[in-house]
């Protein structure tokens, strides 16, 4: 009331003193008014008459006594209406022109909107739940994608880290050889750092007995690409990560708990290792696949490349980084590591079974792109709740704003213009939205702690997963959106409404507009047909999880127990000892009673992707400038097969015949034999182990079965099987060291893993046994994506079909209260209770069936974009489609039964007496 | 509406105090003069509400005045009886002089 300044319209005539600001209690008298010079005069007598009693015109009593007179205009405005425009209504622009008042206005309607919600807690409280339910699952997704997906990696200007990889034609992404390191470390001109590194682990003994620990073998490039920056001491440079290097760096942990975080320790040989200890990581650091989750590093060594000894670039198993100059692009390293490949291509062809491509990506990209269409999926399928709860609100905002159209009507007489109206409906929106928002939150805070439990171990850096800064900001943004979101129909609705229609009407709550009518029949089917979307989602991926289940592995994982030993070279320098220290643990373990079965692998099926070999066919010269097979390869001891049971399909297992001394012999599976034999009998043929492996020349004893080793729904490719005996590394590298033992039990295997540390701790107390489990459980890990995936697309396909049903429900039992004078003298001339249920449910069918045909087609044009992520299903998969409208039919059914029971109990004269 | 509609009480007064108030015929003066001749308060709102009714009757004309320190800048809104609002207080006063004629002695008595 004070705020001077800012004149009043010109509208009272020429040459007049531009008079006080008029505060929110005089304009709204002057609105009631309605007649500018009728306010200007009544106003003006106020101030007169409250200065003569020294009243002042901020005082309560002065607002209450302007506030006073507002009923009594409203009345004769009521009783006369029409007749009060001596001049045209001011706009709202400029009545709210000040900053300050509009501030005040805005904040007087905030208090009426919560006053007004407040009065319908029953109202108010399912709007909010429907709300917080969408806003929960779209946050708390958000969350894991923010988490996992957008934040950046945890090291200096990650966005100029790149993945280096070789492929094969049709192959994605490969390892790189170490010829193919040192090429492209000598050529590469837009990295600024490059190197290469592999996981692998380390025994370490003391008091307590032997462990397996993780470790990493690394290229200085890589330390540098990285830019690591050790906590003490130094990383080890260029120079210093050669065959005869022995400088390494530990993980903060080991230095905590092996060395007593002795700071000397720096620089002294690490104790039973054989190592110099150079540096010690900061406690956070993670080497980037261990971004991903999984136990963290606990050594970084030398990978000990011998630059002098490389023969083959045909041996793929190192993963490849660099860190780009400043400035350069993606696009331009990318040029620059395809035209080093293609020299390496075309200096080494005869390393390679085929064309071999070169590239690079973001590490990030890399590292996270898996999981990312399975992300953004789950963040569109949390989104369409949203929508789906959206449109539950707004439809109960509908049927609110009908019930109180007296109230907008009698708000209009009152001088309250439609801006005024809508602006009220959007206000108790955005106040819903918060109110949904902020329980929505909470229940995010809760469904994340949720999510990170169910721990996929696929899905990775779930530890980044949390409800921070981005992600409350994109609740709070939700919550705005979606008030705005539900807000606009109704507020739509009730700009339309003509206020002295509504009068006539005589306020009948139940009688909705015709608009009202139709928009919410819109909201409905569109609600069904989100639910329908979200719904085939649901049971499509929960289809092709089935089909997942359905594969056949080709090995039998039930009763198998796995676990990690090794023999490394400082206590096994004797090759012929490792081979028979394998032999002995099988025929030991084997022993045991309760075990069927012993034996040994390199790679897990399920657990590790297979590396691939070049190979040579007996008697199938490769043409000039021809493809040179490949084929992946696998190292067993004879007693693998017998425990992991794959199907013979001609000739025999590997066995003991196929000793150190014994002619090379190999197994091969159904697809190598189909590839390079096609038509023959590929038992007998000869091929030619790659890169100087042993034993060098082998022959095809037996066929198998394809073996799902690289995923179940990975296609399989040409693979062989060796003799743990008889096979060498490249280069003279020496026999197999780390392996996996294999157990097959008569009883759960779980209950053996003792057996296995009796038999280890028996063969070689100071060897280590790690990583025990067993087979089911690696195959349980290998598809904990898809059941993540399908666990949150089914609570997602739940919830939406829940509040779809409570739509459809709300508005049929809407239709059937605003039809009931109708349907009365429908039963009052006779229809019966068939009849009045046909009716009803007509109506239900007529919305749930428009809704199902929309969502239907939506689906499948849906269904397609993620088609890469389903497995032996197809995107249109009829048994989908009918199983969504069977479980949507009956829960429209059920939805639609009450208020069709409500419609056929109608007393007529009852019915009849309320018209 | 008809011409023969008649004048409300308050309409009767309110016509009757700006008439006498003449050139000083404004909202606050008006009920000022009213609470002091008919002795008793009359409630704002229905000044208002009537005085404004009789301006859109045709009975008052109104204007404003010049803006006044006094009211927060505001003017006066000025009041006169148009031809038509004398016209309606004779007729009323006639209608009253008919429908008194025989009865006072009446009344007198009681």
């Amino acid at each position: 009331m004070s705020e001077v300044g800012g004149g009043r319209g010109n509208e009272d005539g020429p040459g007049r003193e531009p008079g006080e600001r008029r505060g929110w209690t005089e304009r709204l008298l002057a609105r009631v008014i309605g007649s500018e010079e009728a306010a200007e005069g009544i106003l003006g007598d106020l101030r007169e008459e409250s200065r003569r009693r020294g009243v002042g015109p901020r005082s309560l009593r002065y607002r209450a006594t302007v506030l006073g007179l507002v009923p009594r205009f409203a009345l004769e405005r009521l009783r006369r209406p029409g007749t009060s425009r001596a001049h045209p209504r001011r706009p709202l622009s400029r009545l709210a022109r000040g900053h300050q008042s509009t501030v005040a206005a805005l904040l007087h309607d905030l208090r009426v909107a919560v006053r007004s919600l407040a009065r319908s807690p029953g109202f108010t409280a399912v709007a909010t739940l429907t709300v917080a339910l969408g806003i929960g699952a779209t946050t708390a997704t958000f969350s894991v994608v923010s988490g996992v997906l957008l934040r950046p990696l945890p090291y200096p200007d990650s966005d100029r880290l790149v993945r280096v990889h070789a492929a094969w034609e049709g192959n994605s992404v490969g390892d790189l050889s170490p010829g193919e390191h040192f090429d492209l470390l000598d050529r590469l001109q837009t990295f600024d750092a490059f190197g290469t590194y592999g996981y692998d682990s380390f025994t370490m003994i003391d008091n307590d007995g032997a462990r397996q620990l993780p470790a990493a073998f690394v290229t200085a490039g890589v330390l540098q690409a990285l830019e690591i920056e050790p906590m003490l001491g130094r990383p080890f440079g260029p120079g210093e990560d050669g065959p005869a290097s022995t400088g390494v760096v530990v993980s903060h942990g080991f230095w905590q708990r092996e060395l007593g975080a002795d700071s000397a320790a720096v620089g002294r040989e690490i104790p039973g290792q054989g190592v110099t200890l150079l540096g010690v990581l900061p406690p956070d650091f993670r080497l980037p696949e261990g971004v991903l989750g999984g136990p963290p590093v606990q050594m970084i060594a030398p990978l000990g490349l011998d630059r002098a000894q490389i023969e083959s670039h045909g041996s793929h198993f190192l993963l490849g980084v660099g860190r780009l100059k400043a400035g350069v692009s993606v696009e331009e390293a990318r040029a620059d590591v395809a035209r080093v490949g293609a020299w390496i291509y075309d200096n080494h062809a005869a390393d390679y079974g085929g064309p071999m491509r070169f590239d690079a990506l973001p590490l990030s990209e890399a590292l996270l792109g898996d999981s990312r269409p399975a992300l953004l999926l789950l963040l569109a399928a949390a989104v369409f709740v949203l929508l789906i709860a959206c449109g539950n609100t707004a439809n109960l905002l509908l049927t609110r704003a009908d019930a109180r159209r007296r109230d907008y009507a009698l708000r209009a007489a009152l001088g309250a213009s439609r801006t005024r109206v809508v602006r009220q409906q959007f206000l108790e929106s955005l106040v819903l939205g918060s109110l949904g928002g902020a329980a929505g939150l909470a229940l995010a805070y809760a469904g994340t702690a949720g999510l990170v439990a169910l721990d996929p171990p696929d899905i990775p850096r779930l530890d980044a997963v949390a409800v921070d800064g981005p992600v409350l900001l994109f609740a709070l943004l939700a919550s705005l959106v979606t008030g705005l979101l539900f807000g606009l129909l109704p507020a739509v609705q009730a700009a339309g409404r003509d206020a002295a229609d509504s009068l006539r009407e005589g306020g009948r709550a139940v009688q909705g507009g015709r608009g009202g009518e139709r928009s919410r029949r819109l909201l409905v089917v569109g609600q069904t047909a989100f639910a329908v979307v979200l719904l085939s989602g649901a049971i499509l991926f929960t289809r092709s999880f089935e089909e997942l289940l359905d594969v056949d592995p080709g090995v039998d994982v039930a009763n198998v127990l796995t676990a990690r030993v090794d023999t490394p070279a400082a206590r096994y320098p004797d090759d012929a000892e490792v081979r028979a220290v394998y032999g002995e643990l099988e025929t030991r373990l084997a022993a045991r009673p309760g075990v069927v079965a012993a034996g040994a692998v390199v790679n897990l099926p399920l657990d590790r992707d297979l590396g691939d070999m070049g190979i040579e066919l007996a008697g199938q010269p490769i043409p000039p400038g021809g493809d040179k097979p490949a084929a992946d390869w696998q190292v067993v001891t004879p007693g693998w097969f017998d425990v992991m049971g794959p199907t013979l399909l001609a000739g025999r297992f590997l066995d003991a015949r196929d000793g150190p001394e014994a002619p090379g012999a190999a197994v091969i599976n159904e697809t190598m034999a189909e590839r390079f034999w096609p038509g023959d009998d590929a038992l007998g043929a000869r091929f030619l182990l790659g890169g100087g492996s042993r034993p060098g020349w082998v022959t095809v004893v037996g066929i198998v079965r394809d073996i799902r080793h690289d995923g179940l729904a990975t296609p399989v490719k040409p693979q062989f099987f060796v003799p743990h005996r008889q096979f060498t590394f490249w280069n003279g590298g020496g026999p197999v060291r780390d392996m996996a033992l294999v157990l097959r039990t008569d009883g759960a295997p779980a209950g053996f893993a003792d057996d296995v540390r009796a038999v280890v701790r028996e063969v070689d107390p100071r060897m280590a046994v790690s990583v025990v489990r067993t087979m089911e459980e690696i195959r349980s890990a290998a598809l904990s994506r898809p059941r993540f995936l399908v666990s949150l697309l089914g609570a997602f396909g739940l919830v939406a079909l829940a509040i779809a049903a409570v739509g459809i429900y709300g508005v049929v039992s809407y239709g059937v209260r605003r039809r009931t004078g109708e349907i009365g003298v429908r039963i009052a001339l006779g229809a019966g209770r068939g009849r009045v249920t046909r009716l009803i449910l007509g109506e239900g069918a007529r919305l749930v069936g428009t809704g199902l045909l929309l969502g239907t087609v939506g689906a499948m044009l849906l269904a397609r974009t993620v088609s890469g992520l389903l497995f032996g299903v197809s995107p249109g998969d009829p048994v989908t489609l009918v199983l969504v409208a069977v479980t949507l039919g009956a829960v429209a059914l059920l939805a639609t039964w009450i208020p069709t029971l409500r419609a056929t109990r109608i007393d007529p004269t009852r019915a009849l007496r309320a018209e | 509406m008809n011409k023969v509609s008649y004048l409300g009480e308050l309409e009767h007064m309110l016509l009757w105090t700006v008439l006498r108030l003449g050139d000083e015929a404004y909202g606050l003066g008006v009920r000022d003069h009213l609470e002091e001749v008919a002795g008793r308060s009359v409630a704002r709102g229905s000044v208002y509400v009537t005085l404004d009714r009789l301006v859109k009757k045709g009975y008052l004309e109104s204007w404003l005045g010049d803006p006044d320190e006094q009211r927060a800048g505001r003017a006066r809104r000025y009041f006169s009886v148009t031809a038509e609002g004398k016209a309606a207080l004779r007729e009323s006063r006639d209608a009253l002089v008919s429908l008194w004629d025989g009865v006072e002695e009446a009344v007198e008595e009681a």
